[in-house]
Protein backbone atom coordinates (compact mmCIF):
# COMPACT_ATOMS: atom_id res chain seq x y z
CA UNK A 1 0.00 0.00 0.00
CA UNK A 2 2.99 2.28 -0.35
CA UNK A 3 1.70 3.88 -3.51
CA UNK A 4 -1.25 5.64 -1.83
CA UNK A 5 -1.18 9.29 -2.64
CA UNK A 6 -3.03 10.40 0.47
CA UNK A 7 -2.27 14.03 -0.33
CA UNK A 8 -4.55 13.80 -3.29
CA UNK A 9 -7.62 13.18 -1.10
CA UNK A 10 -6.84 14.45 2.39
CA UNK A 11 -7.01 18.22 2.70
CA UNK A 12 -7.06 20.44 5.73
CA UNK A 13 -9.77 22.64 4.22
CA UNK A 14 -12.23 19.73 3.85
CA UNK A 15 -12.38 18.98 7.57
CA UNK A 16 -15.54 20.39 9.15
CA UNK A 17 -15.95 19.70 12.86
CA UNK A 18 -18.47 22.34 13.88
CA UNK A 19 -21.41 21.60 11.58
CA UNK A 20 -24.84 21.85 13.17
CA UNK A 21 -27.32 20.32 10.73
CA UNK A 22 -30.85 19.29 11.67
CA UNK A 23 -31.15 16.38 9.29
CA UNK A 24 -29.56 14.65 6.35
CA UNK A 25 -30.63 17.09 3.66
CA UNK A 26 -29.56 20.06 5.77
CA UNK A 27 -26.17 18.41 6.30
CA UNK A 28 -25.73 17.62 2.61
CA UNK A 29 -26.60 21.19 1.63
CA UNK A 30 -24.21 22.73 4.15
CA UNK A 31 -21.33 20.48 3.13
CA UNK A 32 -22.06 20.89 -0.57
CA UNK A 33 -22.02 24.66 -0.23
CA UNK A 34 -18.63 24.59 1.48
CA UNK A 35 -17.10 22.12 -0.97
CA UNK A 36 -18.51 24.06 -3.90
CA UNK A 37 -17.00 27.32 -2.67
CA UNK A 38 -13.64 25.56 -2.31
CA UNK A 39 -13.91 24.27 -5.88
CA UNK A 40 -14.01 20.56 -5.08
CA UNK A 41 -17.51 19.88 -6.42
CA UNK A 42 -19.85 21.05 -9.14
CA UNK A 43 -23.18 22.80 -8.60
CA UNK A 44 -24.93 19.48 -9.18
CA UNK A 45 -23.31 17.92 -6.11
CA UNK A 46 -25.95 18.55 -3.40
CA UNK A 47 -28.83 17.14 -5.43
CA UNK A 48 -26.68 14.23 -6.62
CA UNK A 49 -25.82 13.40 -2.98
CA UNK A 50 -29.48 13.30 -1.92
CA UNK A 51 -30.53 11.23 -4.92
CA UNK A 52 -27.78 8.71 -4.50
CA UNK A 53 -28.22 8.40 -0.74
CA UNK A 54 -31.94 7.75 -1.32
CA UNK A 55 -31.15 5.00 -3.78
CA UNK A 56 -28.03 3.60 -2.15
CA UNK A 57 -27.67 4.50 1.54
CA UNK A 58 -24.11 4.74 2.88
CA UNK A 59 -24.53 4.44 6.65
CA UNK A 60 -22.21 1.94 8.30
CA UNK A 61 -22.38 0.60 11.83
CA UNK A 62 -18.75 -0.31 12.41
CA UNK A 63 -17.54 -1.95 15.59
CA UNK A 64 -16.80 1.25 17.51
CA UNK A 65 -18.34 4.03 15.48
CA UNK A 66 -21.41 4.65 13.33
CA UNK A 67 -20.56 6.64 10.23
CA UNK A 68 -21.81 7.41 6.75
CA UNK A 69 -19.81 7.70 3.54
CA UNK A 70 -21.93 9.88 1.23
CA UNK A 71 -20.62 9.86 -2.32
CA UNK A 72 -21.77 10.49 -5.86
CA UNK A 73 -20.77 9.65 -9.40
CA UNK A 74 -17.41 11.17 -10.47
CA UNK A 75 -19.08 13.54 -12.97
CA UNK A 76 -20.14 15.78 -10.05
CA UNK A 77 -16.60 16.08 -8.64
CA UNK A 78 -13.87 18.52 -9.72
CA UNK A 79 -10.97 17.20 -7.65
CA UNK A 80 -10.66 14.29 -5.24
CA UNK A 81 -11.23 14.70 -1.48
CA UNK A 82 -12.31 13.12 1.75
CA UNK A 83 -14.39 15.55 3.77
CA UNK A 84 -14.35 14.57 7.43
CA UNK A 85 -17.43 15.98 9.14
CA UNK A 86 -18.63 16.00 12.72
CA UNK A 87 -22.20 17.14 13.28
CA UNK A 88 -23.29 18.67 16.59
CA UNK A 89 -25.71 15.78 17.12
CA UNK A 90 -26.32 12.36 15.63
CA UNK A 91 -28.78 12.41 12.71
CA UNK A 92 -30.86 9.72 11.08
CA UNK A 93 -29.31 7.88 8.15
CA UNK A 94 -29.99 4.56 6.48
CA UNK A 95 -27.58 1.64 6.52
CA UNK A 96 -25.79 0.46 3.44
CA UNK A 97 -27.01 -2.93 2.26
CA UNK A 98 -30.01 -3.30 4.58
CA UNK A 99 -31.52 0.21 4.28
CA UNK A 100 -32.31 0.05 8.02
CA UNK A 101 -32.44 3.17 10.18
CA UNK A 102 -29.39 4.28 12.15
CA UNK A 103 -27.88 7.45 13.61
CA UNK A 104 -24.51 8.91 12.74
CA UNK A 105 -22.59 11.91 13.98
CA UNK A 106 -19.46 11.39 11.88
CA UNK A 107 -19.46 11.59 8.10
CA UNK A 108 -16.78 11.03 5.51
CA UNK A 109 -17.85 12.50 2.20
CA UNK A 110 -15.87 10.73 -0.50
CA UNK A 111 -14.98 12.70 -3.59
CA UNK A 112 -13.75 9.90 -5.79
CA UNK A 113 -12.94 10.76 -9.37
CA UNK A 114 -12.10 7.26 -10.59
CA UNK A 115 -8.60 6.04 -10.07
CA UNK A 116 -8.15 2.86 -8.14
CA UNK A 117 -5.53 4.14 -5.67
CA UNK A 118 -8.15 6.45 -4.17
CA UNK A 119 -10.02 3.28 -3.36
CA UNK A 120 -6.96 1.88 -1.60
CA UNK A 121 -7.31 4.86 0.73
CA UNK A 122 -10.89 3.89 1.52
CA UNK A 123 -9.74 0.34 2.14
CA UNK A 124 -7.11 1.63 4.55
CA UNK A 125 -9.74 3.77 6.28
CA UNK A 126 -12.04 0.79 6.79
CA UNK A 127 -9.15 -1.08 8.39
CA UNK A 128 -8.39 1.86 10.69
CA UNK A 129 -12.03 1.92 11.84
CA UNK A 130 -11.58 -1.57 13.28
CA UNK A 131 -9.08 -0.16 15.75
CA UNK A 132 -10.51 1.31 18.97
CA UNK A 133 -7.50 3.56 19.53
CA UNK A 134 -8.11 5.10 16.12
CA UNK A 135 -11.83 5.75 16.68
CA UNK A 136 -11.21 7.08 20.21
CA UNK A 137 -8.65 9.51 18.93
CA UNK A 138 -10.75 10.41 15.90
CA UNK A 139 -13.76 11.33 18.02
CA UNK A 140 -11.67 13.36 20.46
CA UNK A 141 -10.49 15.79 17.76
CA UNK A 142 -11.91 19.31 17.88
CA UNK A 143 -9.38 21.25 15.82
CA UNK A 144 -9.40 20.76 12.01
CA UNK A 145 -5.64 21.22 11.77
CA UNK A 146 -5.01 18.56 14.42
CA UNK A 147 -7.60 16.29 12.82
CA UNK A 148 -5.81 16.66 9.50
CA UNK A 149 -2.45 15.79 11.06
CA UNK A 150 -4.02 12.86 12.88
CA UNK A 151 -5.62 11.46 9.72
CA UNK A 152 -2.45 11.98 7.69
CA UNK A 153 -0.42 10.11 10.28
CA UNK A 154 -2.99 7.32 10.56
CA UNK A 155 -3.16 6.81 6.80
CA UNK A 156 0.62 6.65 6.54
CA UNK A 157 0.98 4.11 9.34
CA UNK B 1 -12.53 -19.71 -13.85
CA UNK B 2 -14.58 -18.98 -10.73
CA UNK B 3 -15.87 -15.45 -10.67
CA UNK B 4 -17.12 -13.06 -8.01
CA UNK B 5 -18.96 -9.81 -8.66
CA UNK B 6 -19.23 -7.03 -6.09
CA UNK B 7 -21.95 -4.46 -6.67
CA UNK B 8 -22.61 -1.08 -5.11
CA UNK B 9 -24.45 1.97 -6.40
CA UNK B 10 -21.77 3.48 -8.57
CA UNK B 11 -19.14 0.76 -8.82
CA UNK B 12 -16.32 3.18 -7.90
CA UNK B 13 -16.03 3.50 -4.15
CA UNK B 14 -17.28 0.80 -1.84
CA UNK B 15 -17.45 -2.05 -4.36
CA UNK B 16 -13.85 -1.45 -5.49
CA UNK B 17 -12.83 -1.40 -1.83
CA UNK B 18 -14.53 -4.71 -1.16
CA UNK B 19 -12.97 -6.19 -4.33
CA UNK B 20 -9.54 -5.29 -2.89
CA UNK B 21 -10.42 -6.79 0.50
CA UNK B 22 -11.67 -10.04 -1.05
CA UNK B 23 -8.55 -10.30 -3.24
CA UNK B 24 -6.35 -9.91 -0.14
CA UNK B 25 -8.39 -12.57 1.63
CA UNK B 26 -7.99 -14.99 -1.30
CA UNK B 27 -4.24 -14.27 -1.47
CA UNK B 28 -3.89 -14.86 2.27
CA UNK B 29 -5.60 -18.23 1.84
CA UNK B 30 -3.52 -19.12 -1.24
CA UNK B 31 -6.62 -19.33 -3.40
CA UNK B 32 -5.85 -18.62 -7.05
CA UNK B 33 -7.85 -18.62 -10.26
CA UNK B 34 -10.70 -16.50 -8.96
CA UNK B 35 -11.77 -13.42 -10.87
CA UNK B 36 -13.12 -10.65 -8.62
CA UNK B 37 -14.67 -7.56 -10.16
CA UNK B 38 -16.81 -4.56 -9.26
CA UNK B 39 -19.88 -3.37 -11.07
CA UNK B 40 -22.52 -0.72 -10.57
CA UNK B 41 -26.13 -1.45 -9.90
CA UNK B 42 -27.29 -0.34 -13.34
CA UNK B 43 -25.30 -3.04 -15.11
CA UNK B 44 -25.78 -5.70 -12.48
CA UNK B 45 -28.94 -7.42 -13.77
CA UNK B 46 -27.39 -7.90 -17.19
CA UNK B 47 -23.95 -8.98 -15.95
CA UNK B 48 -24.99 -11.13 -13.00
CA UNK B 49 -25.83 -14.47 -14.73
CA UNK B 50 -22.20 -15.06 -15.78
CA UNK B 51 -20.90 -14.90 -12.18
CA UNK B 52 -20.76 -17.64 -9.56
CA UNK B 53 -20.84 -15.47 -6.44
CA UNK B 54 -22.56 -12.13 -5.92
CA UNK B 55 -21.36 -9.90 -3.08
CA UNK B 56 -23.94 -7.22 -2.31
CA UNK B 57 -23.23 -3.82 -0.81
CA UNK B 58 -26.44 -2.23 -2.03
CA UNK B 59 -29.65 -4.00 -1.06
CA UNK B 60 -30.52 -6.61 -3.70
CA UNK B 61 -33.79 -5.91 -5.51
CA UNK B 62 -36.38 -8.67 -6.04
CA UNK B 63 -35.21 -8.84 -9.69
CA UNK B 64 -31.61 -9.44 -8.61
CA UNK B 65 -32.69 -12.02 -6.06
CA UNK B 66 -34.63 -13.95 -8.68
CA UNK B 67 -31.65 -13.92 -11.09
CA UNK B 68 -29.50 -15.41 -8.31
CA UNK B 69 -32.07 -18.07 -7.57
CA UNK B 70 -32.58 -19.00 -11.21
CA UNK B 71 -28.84 -19.26 -11.93
CA UNK B 72 -27.73 -20.80 -8.64
CA UNK B 73 -25.57 -17.78 -7.79
CA UNK B 74 -24.43 -17.62 -4.16
CA UNK B 75 -25.19 -14.23 -2.57
CA UNK B 76 -22.90 -12.84 0.13
CA UNK B 77 -23.21 -9.86 2.50
CA UNK B 78 -20.47 -7.44 1.41
CA UNK B 79 -21.23 -4.72 3.96
CA UNK B 80 -19.76 -6.93 6.66
CA UNK B 81 -16.64 -7.40 4.55
CA UNK B 82 -16.39 -3.62 4.20
CA UNK B 83 -16.70 -2.93 7.94
CA UNK B 84 -15.05 -6.11 9.23
CA UNK B 85 -18.01 -6.62 11.56
CA UNK B 86 -19.07 -10.30 11.48
CA UNK B 87 -17.14 -10.74 8.25
CA UNK B 88 -16.35 -14.40 9.11
CA UNK B 89 -19.80 -15.46 7.91
CA UNK B 90 -19.32 -13.69 4.59
CA UNK B 91 -15.89 -15.21 4.00
CA UNK B 92 -17.15 -18.66 4.91
CA UNK B 93 -19.94 -18.32 2.40
CA UNK B 94 -17.47 -17.25 -0.31
CA UNK B 95 -15.28 -20.30 0.45
CA UNK B 96 -18.33 -22.53 0.42
CA UNK B 97 -19.49 -21.03 -2.87
CA UNK B 98 -16.06 -21.60 -4.44
CA UNK B 99 -15.82 -25.21 -3.19
CA UNK B 100 -19.21 -25.95 -4.65
CA UNK B 101 -17.87 -25.17 -8.12
CA UNK B 102 -15.37 -28.03 -8.17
Amino acid sequence: MTDINYKEMLHEDTIFLTIDANDRDDLFEQIAERLNKLGYVKDSYAEALKKREDEFPTGLVTKYLSIALPHVDPENINKPFIAAVKNAKPIHMLQMGSNEDMKAQYFFFLGITDSSHQVVLLQKFMLLLRNKNFTDELTSQTDPKKMFEFLKKAFLS
Amino acid sequence: MASIVVACGSGVATSETVVGTIKSFLDDHHITGVDVEATDFKQLAQALPKFDIYVWIAKPTPEIKSICKKNGIVDVNGVNILTGNNDEDSYEKILWGLKRLH
